[in-house]
């Protein structure tokens, strides 16, 4: 113990000092490239700076954009969900639900999972409609886009096995997205609140089975057939897709 | 020619100076030893944090770590690997357990673990384990994580290569049993908090820039926009749309913050005005946005630039003095008198 105290053990040599500094300057570039190349809008520079240290980043969870609140603090999503027994809703419910999550950490992580359903979903690019994918796109970003999709489709479909395994009463299950667009200044001085049901904008999600893949309604006022649009590519999946 | 002389040898001294000030100003900068009692301080309160981060999975673990819980392995696989190319970094102790039991057995130890590096037991190795612990946990949980995350892991990967349970500390406690004297200053002690530090520097630059590209941060609304969202509202603040320019001066106020932190939190005369605004920033978070855990875990990494000296007047520990003088680490003396961290 002695030994450890003594003030020969204090400094270090040249040597450890030249490593160490050089695995630092490594380490903190590496840091720095990662919100400098993500998310967009980002330069060519910082993204190949980026992805050289993509498997480091990656590793030590380090791949983060740290843009709190930014560009503009936004609405919120939400996911609101009907657990379907036939054609029959036997419950029902919505997450993030300040009612049943607690505590607020717990809260925040189901509002986290919302707001990652809006966001995976918003990252598939949309083709106009009565275009063709493939007239608008090269076969490479077809493939991305159907990718794409189905990591968002993923999620949803975890979502959707989840709620169905903790009601075993339940064949089906539909999620509906809803955004919460948040009143101005001057409106709630006049006296709307902020749960005005004018603020809510509803997006079927589709109608998921356990394990299966989204099945369209036969009636649209359960669920509008145009809401989840399944989308075929080459090898005959099906995934349900978000129409704005 | 006189006039080219007198250029050509101040032009010398000139890069002869600044070689000198680089070399020697980033050998003071990292390596000048600092008592450990910042880190270790930090070492209790993130491990605290930690702790209650995953204490919370406890409250719902199935529904998010089964097979058939919120977050699947499927998806998992392909949100960190989207364009399916068959392999990602993104490791994870959860990949290879599968059952229900097993799950609990693993989230109990990790518990507990979490707890002793908290208390500062078996510091060297728990450390290890919580950074382990903290990024399994993270690549397992896509889609449930936030800005809580990302700072409980960049603490813990910082933590991991520290001397954090040099003080206040049970192995301190078993040392100090065993004869063990002071605790000296450390050289990884100060490359740890400067990690925290410019790790932090860059979190605050690119949240403030990414701000600037928004337009109610310009026209002053963005504070507004954050308290009138029902979803993260704790506290009613809705009374601010009476005031719409205190409502602009706390927009501006909290982006010019966090723009300037980088510059402004190193000059000795600027860090405590920096740092305490950060408080009422963080706190505003914390209490008006519901995010008490977020807000908090800002305030513990910003600990990373406050004196040693303060902390051990506030928490005690013992000085350490040494055997013989040292003379070849000047800028060690002036920490002994005082002046660590600050620079």
């Amino acid at each position: 113990m002695e030994k450890e105290n003594s003030p020969e053990n204090i400094g270090w040599s040249g040597l450890a000092k030249l490593v160490v500094g050089s695995l630092l300057s490594i380490h903190l570039l590496a840091v720095f490239s990662a919100p400098w190349a993500s998310p967009e809008p980002s330069s060519d520079l910082s993204k190949s700076i980026s992805r050289v240290f993509a498997p480091y980043l990656q590793f030590m969870a380090l791949d983060n954009g740290y843009r709190f609140f930014a560009p503009d603090p936004g609405p919120s999503h939400l996911v609101r969900y009907q657990l379907l027994a036939g054609k029959d809703v036997i419950a029902e419910g919505k997450f993030p639900d300040r009612q049943s999550h607690w505590p607020r950490l717990l809260y925040h992580r189901q509002f986290m999972l919302s707001e990652m359903m809006y966001q995976l979903a918003s990252a598939v690019p949309e083709v106009p409609p009565g275009i063709l994918p493939d007239e608008v796109m090269t076969k490479n970003e077809r493939k991305q886009v159907i990718l794409l999709e189905e990591r968002s489709g993923a999620l949803q479909q975890s979502i959707a096995n989840h709620l169905l395994a903790i009601t075993p009463a339940a064949t089906a299950v539909r999620l509906i997205g809803q955004t919460h667009a948040i009143p101005g200044q001057y409106d709630v001085q006049r006296g709307m609140s902020l749960s005005d049901e004018r603020l809510y904008q509803e997006v079927p999600l589709g109608v998921f089975t356990r394990g299966g893949k989204p099945v369209a309604e036969s009636e649209p006022e359960e669920a509008p057939q145009d809401s989840v649009s399944p989308l075929q590519d080459s090898s005959g999946r099906t995934e349900g897709r978000i129409e704005s | 020619m006189n006039a080219l002389n007198v250029l050509t040898t101040a032009g010398s001294n000139y890069f002869r100076e600044l070689r000198s000030a680089v070399f020697e100003g980033w050998d003071r900068f990292w390596f000048r030893p600092v008592d450990p009692a910042t880190i270790s301080l930090i070492r209790i309160l993130a491990g605290a944090m930690i702790l209650y981060t995953h204490l919370v999975w406890t409250l719902d673990l199935g529904g998010f770590l089964s097979a058939d819980g919120r977050v699947s392995p499927e998806f998992v696989q392909r949100f960190h690997d989207p364009l399916q190319t068959g392999h990602h970094f993104a490791w994870s102790f959860w990949s290879y357990l599968g059952s229900g039991w097993l799950t609990w057995v693993v989230h109990g130890i990790c518990l507990i673990v979490i707890a002793m590096f908290t208390v500062g037991w078996f510091t060297r190795v728990t450390s290890v384990l919580t950074w382990l612990i903290t990024v399994s946990y993270a690549h397992r949980l896509p889609g449930t994580l936030f800005g809580l995350d990302q700072i409980n892991i960049m603490l813990a990967m910082y933590l991991m290569i520290s001397p954090c349970g040099a003080r206040y500390s049970v192995d301190r406690l078993f040392a100090k049993r065993n004869g063990a004297g002071p605790v000296p200053p450390m050289v990884s002690a100060n490359v740890a908090l400067r990690l925290i530090q410019l790790h932090l520097c860059v979190i605050y630059l690119f949240a403030g820039f990414g701000k600037l590209l928004g337009a109610s941060w310009w026209d002053g609304t963005a504070i507004w926009l954050s308290l009138a969202n029902l979803e993260y509202q704790s506290i009613d603040m809705t009374w601010l749309c009476r005031f719409p320019r205190l409502v602009n001066l706390m927009t501006h106020v909290a982006l010019l913050w966090e723009v300037s932190y980088i510059a402004l939190i190193w000059p000795r005369m600027t860090r405590p005005i920096v740092l305490l605004l950060a408080i009422p920033i963080h706190l505003g978070i914390a209490m008006c946005l519901g995010m008490v855990t977020f807000g908090v875990v800002m305030l513990i990494a910003n600990l990373a630039f406050v004196s040693p000296v303060l902390i051990r007047s506030i928490f005690g520990g013992e000085d350490f003095k040494p055997a013989s003088p040292v003379r070849r680490e000047g800028a060690w003396a002036d920490c002994w008198r005082g002046r660590a961290v600050s620079s």
